[in-house]
């Protein structure tokens, strides 16, 4: 028995990571505002997983006649300047934004995880060089770069994800780069090194997993934050095309009617805002637990 | 390391990122752009066309055009925009820059006034319904879409007011255009323009143009400042130091404002700095919803109208502003924190 091997009363690693684990899950239900969180998250993320049997009309669906009713119990939210039942169509944009969001940030974090441990493992040169570029992509201001490319690339909703993902690379890149340069240096690296382990098993076995947690933070920061760049430039005018249920662009299309019908543009707002909310106060309270300084 | 050492060392780091921008930004106006458009209207006849080529050196293989665009750039010929009548891009920053800059200093100062206090105040009440309230209202600026504050905004006090014959706030722009007699401009910072000429009417003027858009670009702004003020006010409160000036009887107040908040702003002021840089490369959504004549507007319009040189232009001068603010906020640092030594 692996037991035996222990000296009485030590905790095997495996019963200290899951006892940390505990703690943490324990402090953040402690804190109501990761609560109200999490509640906001499940809601949107059911209501789109599920938006086929939540809403009560399809995502384009019309019903011309009765085009900017306010709120009703046939209409709950009301409907738009289409005809387009606004609860509907907002049910059916969450599973849009949030699907394009998922897949932009792990996108971002699949770029910052390679490019992140070869620059801080390698070092010299090559960290040099990354280094410089990532500087490069900070330095470009961001919205006008994710802009550009996405006009280049044609106006459409892939093509505008693709530019998020090429635009915002850089800061979990130097996070990821952090890690590692601060892990490098320590004895079980250098262990592992000893036992002939490779380069590759030391920095995805033993290095990456430290870089987890503020990955974690930074990924759902970065989830609400995309949302909100998504739905900006395709209020602007990227991305979604003509009557494609999408929040920012149902806030620019209720933008034309803002005094005459303000539910067409308040509503999808509100969801973005209820969102974003979710995914800033989670991660903001996993930030606190897992900041050593603030858990006292 | 001496400081002059320091900032000469940085300056030279500086080098390869610039290089790296006008890459960028050579790529965006002449590989996926059309570099001509940036010289010739619609009305441009064709032997006019070959003559801009042949100038520029259009006709010539890439890393040439690249050599003809940075010595371009460095001469200040910066190209023309087709969004704002085809002027020169130099003119049209210079124009549009203290509009921004104004924006940007607003906003700045509400989100000292407002942050600071704030986070403060939820670190001395520390997971009590207080710091609770504190945190929701502060991370509420960073989840609402800019445009959509906006708009709200716009719908109330705009709009609403005006029906309810309340003192309404104006939709947009930075001055009344008919104002009589008009604001001339001398440094291109209204408010200051309006305080130097002493004209009341058009400082209340400007102020009123200036609240909505401030607002809403310094709530967006606010939750970064409000949060490091909380956590470094946290940390700084366990010191020994201010449980030596409690334990001498110093009253809460006096240990709070006086020992803790200078030390707890070190970090602060980091965060300020470089929440001015990208405040101050303009805010392209705030500045369009509430039609403001800036840096930010102009490089969004400047997109959808596919102005190369205008994007390129504007590039440039963020990542400026962007590593001089990142610089001045490390020696700036430097300075306030002695423990803190240059390397």
């Amino acid at each position: 028995m692996s037991e035996s091997n222990q000296r009485p009363g030590a905790r095997s690693r495996r019963q200290a990571q899951i006892d940390e684990l505990k703690f943490s899950l324990h402090l953040l239900r402690q804190s109501p505002l990761v609560v109200l969180g999490v509640v906001l998250i499940t809601v949107t993320v059911v209501a789109g997983v599920f938006a086929p049997y939540v809403a009560p009309y399809g995502p384009e669906e019309r019903q011309w006649n009765r085009n900017l009713e306010s709120p009703s119990l046939e209409h709950l939210l009301g409907t738009d300047e289409t005809g387009g039942d606004i609860f509907s169509r907002i049910v059916w944009a969450i599973r849009l934004d949030l699907g394009l969001a998922l897949l932009i940030v792990s996108g971002q974090l699949a770029v910052s995880i390679v490019v992140g441990s070869v620059s801080g493992y390698f070092g010299g040169k090559v960290d040099e060089t990354l280094m410089r570029v990532t500087d490069v992509f900070l330095a470009f201001p961001s919205l006008i770069l994710a802009m550009a490319v996405a006009a280049a690339l044609g106006r459409n909703l892939y093509n505008l994800a693709l530019s998020l993902v090429v635009t915002g690379w850089a800061g979990e890149t130097r996070l990821v780069r952090g890690v590692i340069l601060s892990e490098r240096e320590k004895l079980y690296v250098e262990a592992a090194r000893a036992v002939g382990a490779s380069r590759g098993r030391i920095v995805f076995r033993h290095v990456l997993p430290n870089a987890i947690y503020p990955l974690l933070v930074s990924a759902t920061l970065g989830l609400g934050g995309t949302i909100l760049g998504f739905a900006g430039l395709s209020f602007i005018g990227f991305g979604a095309g003509s009557g494609m249920a999408e929040l920012g662009y149902m806030i620019a299309l209720g933008r034309d009617y803002l005094y005459r019908s303000p539910w067409v543009a308040g509503f999808p707002g509100l969801a973005i805002f209820f969102i974003v909310l979710g995914f800033n106060l989670v991660g903001d309270g996993l930030r606190d637990i897992l900041d050593p300084r603030l858990r006292r | 390391m001496r400081l002059r050492d320091y900032v000469i060392r940085r300056l030279i780091l500086l080098l390869p990122v610039l290089f790296g921008v006008t890459l960028i930004a050579f790529t965006l106006s002449h590989v996926i752009g059309d570099p001509v458009a940036a010289y010739i209207s619609e009305r441009t006849p064709e032997w006019q066309i070959k003559q801009v080529i042949a100038a520029k050196g259009l006709d010539k293989p890439i890393f040439v055009q690249y050599g003809i665009y940075v010595s371009d750039l460095l001469r200040g010929d910066w190209g023309l925009t087709r969004s704002v009548n085809d002027r020169a891009v130099t003119d049209v920053i210079k124009e549009f820059f203290p509009s921004t800059f104004e924006l940007t200093a607003a906003s700045l100062a509400m989100i000292l006034v407002v942050a600071i206090p704030l986070g403060i105040i939820s670190a001395t009440h520390k997971d009590k319904p207080l710091d609770h309230a504190t945190r929701l209202f502060a991370l509420s600026g960073v989840s609402m879409p800019v445009f959509w504050l906006g708009l709200l905004m716009l719908f109330v006090f705009y709009y609403r007011f005006e029906i309810m014959g309340l003192p309404s706030l104006p939709s947009g722009g930075r001055v009344t255009p008919f104002l009589y007699p008009p604001l001339t401009s001398i440094t291109g910072f209204y408010l200051l323009d309006s305080i130097l000429q002493v004209r009341v009417d058009a400082f209340l003027d400007v102020l009123a143009h200036l609240i909505m858009p401030a607002f809403v670009l310094g709530y967006n702004g606010l939750t970064m400042v409000t949060r490091m003020m909380r956590s470094s006010m946290l940390e700084v409160m366990r010191q020994d130091y201010i449980m030596l000036a409690r334990s001498k009887g110093l009253p809460e107040r006096i240990v709070i404002y006086r020992h803790a908040m200078k030390n707890a702003m070190i970090p602060t002021v980091t965060v300020v700095g470089l929440s001015f840089g990208s405040l101050l490369t303009g805010a392209p959504i705030t500045e369009t919803v509430f039609s403001w004549p800036g840096l930010g507007r102009w490089a969004a319009g400047a997109i959808l109208r596919t102005d190369f040189s205008a994007i390129s232009g504007f590039a440039i001068v963020s990542a400026l502003v962007y590593v001089m603010v990142n610089l001045i906020v490390d020696i700036l640092y430097a300075f306030i924190d002695p423990r803190i030594r240059l390397g």
